[in-house]
């Protein structure tokens, strides 16, 4: 069964809304990422574009400025609260893992 | 030497992974993409590169905007931050190339990438579809109720025939692809959940091979008359000046700035007066005689009775008054046939000329049914295509009665039934012929021995 939109986030979801704890302008969002996470994850500049935008229309993000076409956003409250949602989820995965595997995962 | 290339675009303009690879072997061989078209993409000559192409969909953009959105705009901005350089936009779909060893690609999340492809396939492709789609059959049920009425006609019409299987193949085409997609952005949003993209993988041999087949059909329907190939090079012609019309409406247009909606209503209303043109031109050559639109026999002469004009025909007739009755007149013989692999029907008169004092004169229409297992059906239908009309209180008598088939020498016979009695209207049924005949004077044994031996032969 497909899931519920946004119930859990992608990776590149989750970075987007993680470098937008702090006002951006979207274009820098593509390199901040890649510095960010030493070149692990790398987003697509035509997701970019496509995620700022469903973000907005979820009230996940919010437009600060707009300068031509640059456009810098933040994230809101909901947006925030599905960031530190998917955080925990990520922090159980980990807790499980370690709980399993730990041990041996550190040999 | 050329320094432009039109090549066949043999893909869906969703098969972004065949699309990029096509993209390419292009740009290696020194040619880059510089138009798109629905059948052709034009390239245009330059030094070869190794070139990395992307295929990527805006939904909100289309065919008929004067110019791309600020939001189109700002993708591509996005794109060109991270090396991608616009080639060519195309309605919803823009392609993107770069020259950087490994690029980022443009979309790198499933999920964003599967959404935006569907609600592009929606908006574009499947709304086309539905439209296609909707058109096949309300003609296709037309085609099969014009079957079901009047099944001789229909059966005995090689135009008529030949284009039942091409709506049917349209169909079918249609039918198909509209399912390919909505299965793809079914199967696809599911995969994109584990974070695989499914390919899409609409099988367009397959689509030109039907298409090719409905043509085939087209053609021979064309092949019965004059008439059917008058009809079908019509329709091929309005097509075609219709497209021509709204795809120039349409650019000029955009040139002019007018928004989407402008363009949308203004090209289709130039379509729509294309059609109408041009059946107003079919009609005015109709009237005027100049060219065979209408099937059936040419009149060979006229004549005036009361203040009218009459046409005289002069065809060959199976069966003519002569053969029945001793009688000098000048007559009008009409004779009109038409023929397929399933059934050949002619309809025949030969009646006096109105400043002719003669009583006789007659009616008939044979069906030969050329295969067999037809015959039941046929026979049925041109029994049953004469019914009792009932109107208030009153009965409008008119079917046929079982008669005697022996002095037709036939299997059946039926003798028509009217208000007054039985008439002089029979309908006889030979092994493979139907003939329905129809004498306007009561007939001798010996004439109808006479007819029925010269209408058996």
């Amino acid at each position: 069964m497909p899931r519920e939109k946004f119930q859990t986030l992608t990776q590149q979801m989750f970075y987007i809304l993680l470098c937008l704890c702090e006002e951006r302008r979207g274009m820098d969002i593509l390199e901040l990422v890649r510095t960010m996470t030493g070149g692990r994850v790398a987003i697509g500049s035509g997701t970019l574009y496509d995620l700022l935008e469903q973000f907005t229309t979820e009230g996940m993000i919010r437009e600060t400025k707009a300068e031509g076409r640059r456009r810098s956003y933040i994230i809101t409250e909901k947006g925030r609260t599905m960031l530190a949602g998917e955080y925990r989820r990520l922090r159980e995965q980990t807790a499980d893992y370690e709980r399993l595997l730990g041990k041996e995962a550190e040999k | 030497m050329s320094n432009v290339k039109r090549c066949f675009a043999n893909f869906s303009p969703f098969d972004q992974s065949t699309i990029e690879t096509k993209l390419e072997e292009m740009a290696a061989k020194g040619w880059m993409i510089q138009k798109l078209g629905n059948l052709f993409w034009t390239y245009e000559r330059m030094e070869p590169q190794k070139l990395h192409f992307a295929v990527t969909y805006f939904p909100d953009a289309s065919e008929f905007d004067p110019k791309p959105s600020e939001g189109q705009l700002t993708r591509e901005e996005f794109c060109a931050q991270d090396g991608w350089h616009l080639a060519v936009r195309w309605g919803a779909m823009q392609i993107f190339y770069t020259s950087q060893e490994n690029p980022v690609p443009i979309d790198t999340d499933v999920v964003t990438q599967v959404e935006t492809i569907c609600r592009t396939m929606k908006k574009t492709m499947v709304s086309n579809q539905l439209v296609s789609l909707a058109f096949s059959i309300f003609y296709l049920a037309f085609q099969l109720w014009d079957l079901w009425h009047d099944p001789v006609d229909y059966l005995s019409s090689s135009n008529k025939l030949m284009s039942l299987p091409m709506w049917i193949l349209l169909l079918i085409l249609e039918a198909y692809e509209l399912w390919s997609c909505l299965r793809w952005c079914r199967r696809a949003k599911k995969a994109a959940q584990d974070g695989v993209f499914l390919p899409v993988r609409i099988r367009q041999r397959l689509s030109w091979f039907v298409l090719a087949v409905a043509a085939l059909f087209l053609l021979l329907s064309m092949g019965e008359s004059a008439f059917s190939a008058s009809a079908v090079a019509f329709g091929v012609v309005m097509t075609f000046i219709g497209m021509a019309v709204g795809n120039g409406l349409s650019r000029w247009l955009k040139e002019q700035g007018a928004s989407r909606r402008v363009n949308m209503v203004v090209s289709s209303l130039g379509v729509l007066v294309v059609v109408i043109l041009c059946f107003a031109g079919m009609i005015a050559l109709m009237i005027g005689n100049r060219f065979p639109f209408f099937p059936g026999s040419t009149p060979v002469s006229t004549y005036e009775w009361n203040g009218r004009t009459y046409d005289i025909y002069d065809d060959p007739l199976p069966l003519e008054l002569e053969d029945l009755v001793e009688v000098d007149a000048q007559w009008s013989k009409k004779a009109e046939l038409q023929e397929s692999v399933l059934l050949a029907y002619g309809e025949y008169t030969q009646r006096p000329l109105y400043s002719e004092e003669v009583d006789y004169q007659i009616r008939y229409d044979i069906t030969d049914v050329k295969v067999p297992a037809l015959y039941p059906f046929i026979k049925k239908s041109l029994v049953n295509a004469r019914q009792d009309q009932v109107q208030g209180d009153f009965v409008f008598v008119d079917h046929f009665e079982p008669t005697d088939p022996v002095p037709w020498g036939a299997q059946e016979a039926y003798q028509l039934l009217g208000n007054d009695g039985l008439m002089d209207t029979y309908l006889i049924c030979w092994e493979t012929r139907i003939v329905e005949i129809k004498f306007y004077w009561t007939p001798t044994a010996e004439q109808i021995a006479r007819a029925a031996d010269i209408l058996h032969s």
